[in-house]
């Protein structure tokens, strides 16, 4: 015999002896296997037609037809489908109530994951969330997209300056303002930059978009309305004092207050002031807008004589309808727009729940740090941080403690969407608050 | 030694234009006719499975497997021609299963890719004389026990079943070019196995 090649080695090798046959029982074991088992059947059976019925225009008409139904159907599917729940603009809306997109967490509250970021967050910045991602701009300067199910860095970028604000979501740019007075829109999938504004001073208060206008308001004491898209400016404004503080927009009104005490209300489009009311020293807070009335703390910063109290004034022309003064006589900030009630956030460390038609107190709670930043308030739980370095949830109607939870550093405004509380901190850590139930 | 080598898919399956009724007929759920068509090919399926497995039980739960599954899922095959490459297809996958449930052989299997050239240049195969080749045979057997179960599906497709290369990438679902790389690294895998064996 010649030698063997590699091949027929391995062929031989691995052929299975001729001894080696199905068992004469396998074909039945088989069969009767087969019997017990229901076929699957393709949910949508195409008759196998024969060649010249297949390519008749009347089968190619059907299917074409059958196909147009099963399109129109998706669309009107998909239609009636929820929108991907979206937490687009500092303290939950254009109208700043408060009222955010939800759920909260469910359970006992845990950290489901937290990010370090490079500087720290003001506590009176709120992370915002689209699209699956959350959107962070901190003190160094850096907006930064972060993965809402576990905190991974997408992507990063420096508008060259310190940013004191929220950003805001618009049409797939996240738009923040800084120190240097640059207002800069960057894409939300990459951080590229797609346009930038320059206003005459810096841009500390929170920005807000509508219609695709987003709204500035800056320390050179213009209130900006520029297109989303593009960034041009389409109209601007003086309002009497450098803007510190986000304006609030309802109704095709823009709320905003100044340095100094005046709070405005100006026409969406530029078109012209409606009213104006002065509301003493110091700097006015960020109003908050709900059923003809806006909500805004006064005095803030301002000398321990002048009023430190939360107004509500008719949206019709400005004027006071009450005042609500916490028992200590400290700063009060609006925390919540409620159904029945509204919620005060205040310097004296305490939250309170205040009837809204009158301001009279129904209750408050106290916390060990003040209550640092607005509140949050979804499916009747207020969730609000303080600088004692917790973040707590109370019942909105009774101002029970649901529970509190310590994160690292002072923490800021609440965000609350999809199962969790984000917050950011001052020492640049960004945390998600979720529970120990699953969340539908 | 006799090699076995087994027929050709036209000459132990029933013929293609009476066989495709048969699979019609099965495929609107009539076992008796899918019994018609599995019975001629369960003894090539049966020594397909048993080349892979290396074990006449395990072969058998192989075959088994596949041959309900087959059943289950034929109203879904769309190219009723090609019955035996989706069956063979089908059963190497029962082979893959069933050799990962086993894992009876306590010898760690050695997966393709972790070859290296040295290793496989040490343990290559050389020609030899009759009696050299009995044991080389054997070394073989013991070397292709130790690969994973993907390089053995591709071997006995390729050595056993001398299946084209178009058709084993049908089977599995690869395209050619990978099919030949793929049997590139499995036999460099045997040499190396080959190797361990000899030492």
């Amino acid at each position: 015999m010649t030698a063997f090649d590699r091949d027929t080695l391995i062929r031989v090798a691995l052929t299975p002896d001729d001894t080696i046959h199905a068992p004469a029982i396998l074909g039945d074991e088989i069969h009767r296997a087969v019997r017990a088992t229901p076929q699957r059947r393709p949910w949508l059976e195409v008759p196998r037609l024969g060649w010249p019925l297949q390519h008749s225009p009347l089968f190619l008409i059907l299917l074409l037809a059958m196909l147009l139904v099963l399109l129109l159907g998706s669309l009107i599917v998909l239609s009636r489908l929820p929108a991907p729940a979206r937490l687009t603009t500092y303290h939950g809306g254009p109208e700043r109530t408060g009222v955010m997109a939800g759920p909260g967490p469910q359970g006992h509250p845990v950290i489901a994951w937290e990010a370090q970021r490079n500087g720290a967050f003001r506590v009176t910045i709120m992370p915002i969330v689209a699209k699956g991602r959350v959107f962070v701009a901190d003190d160094s300067g850096t907006v930064g997209a972060l993965d809402e199910s576990d905190g991974d860095a997408l992507w990063e970028a420096s508008v060259g300056s310190p940013i004191r604000a929220s950003p805001v979501w618009v049409d797939g740019l996240v738009v923040v303002g800084s120190d240097s007075g640059a207002v800069v829109a960057l894409s939300e999938t990459d951080g590229g930059e797609a346009w930038r504004f320059v206003a005459a001073g810096p841009v500390s208060a929170s920005l807000a978009a509508v219609e695709r206008t987003v709204y500035v308001g800056s320390e050179d004491t213009h209130l900006y309305a520029l297109d989303a898209a593009s960034g041009q400016l389409k109209w601007s404004l003086p309002v009497g004092g450098p803007i510190t503080r986000g304006p609030a927009i309802s109704g095709g009104v823009v709320y905003v207050g100044a340095r100094g005490g005046r709070l405005s209300a100006v026409d969406a489009a530029g078109r012209a002031t409606l009213w104006s009311v002065e509301l003493g020293d110091g700097d006015v807070g960020t109003p908050a807008v709900s059923e003809g009335v806006v909500y805004v703390g006064r005095g803030i910063e301002a000398p321990a004589a002048s009023p430190h109290d939360l107004v509500a004034l008719s949206t019709h022309d400005g004027s006071l309808l009450w005042s609500f003064v916490s028992p200590a006589g400290r700063q009060v900030h609006l925390g919540a727009v409620g159904n029945d009630l509204i919620y005060a956030v205040s310097e004296d460390n305490s939250v309170y729940g205040l009837d809204r038609g009158t301001g009279r107190v129904v209750w408050g709670h106290e916390t060990e740090g003040r209550v640092g930043s607005l509140a949050a308030l979804v499916d009747g739980v207020l969730y609000v941080s303080s600088t004692d370095g917790t973040v707590r949830a109370l019942g909105a109607a009774t101002g029970t403690l649901h529970w509190t939870i310590a994160v690292e550093g002072e923490p800021t405004m609440p965000a609350v969407i999809n199962g969790r509380v984000l917050v950011g901190t001052t020492r640049g850590k960004v945390h998600a608050i979720g529970g120990t139930e699953v969340v539908p | 030694m006799t090699i076995h080598r087994p027929g050709s898919a036209a000459a132990t399956a029933p013929a293609l234009v009476g066989a495709v009724a048969i699979i019609e007929r099965a495929a609107a759920g009539d076992a008796e006719s899918f019994d018609l068509l599995i019975r001629p090919r369960l003894d090539r399926l049966f020594r397909m499975a048993f080349a892979i497995t290396r074990n006449e039980s395990d072969a058998r739960d192989a075959v088994q497997e596949a041959c309900v599954s087959a059943w289950r899922e034929l109203p879904r095959l769309r190219d009723r021609e090609r019955l035996d490459s989706w069956i063979a297809q089908i059963l190497v996958n029962a082979c893959r299963g069933v050799l990962r449930r086993r894992r009876r052989v306590q010898v760690r299997e050695i997966p393709a890719d972790e070859i290296s050239p040295a290793a496989s240049a040490r343990g290559r195969l050389v020609t030899a004389g009759p009696a050299e080749a009995t044991g080389e045979v054997d070394a073989i057997r013991r070397a292709f026990e130790r690969l994973d179960s993907g390089t053995r599906s591709l071997l006995v497709l390729h050595y056993v079943e001398e299946r084209p290369l178009a058709e084993i990438g049908r089977i599995l679902q690869a395209p050619v070019g990978t099919i030949k790389w793929r049997l590139s690294r499995a036999r460099r895998a045997l040499d190396r196995a080959l190797e361990v064996e000899q030492r």
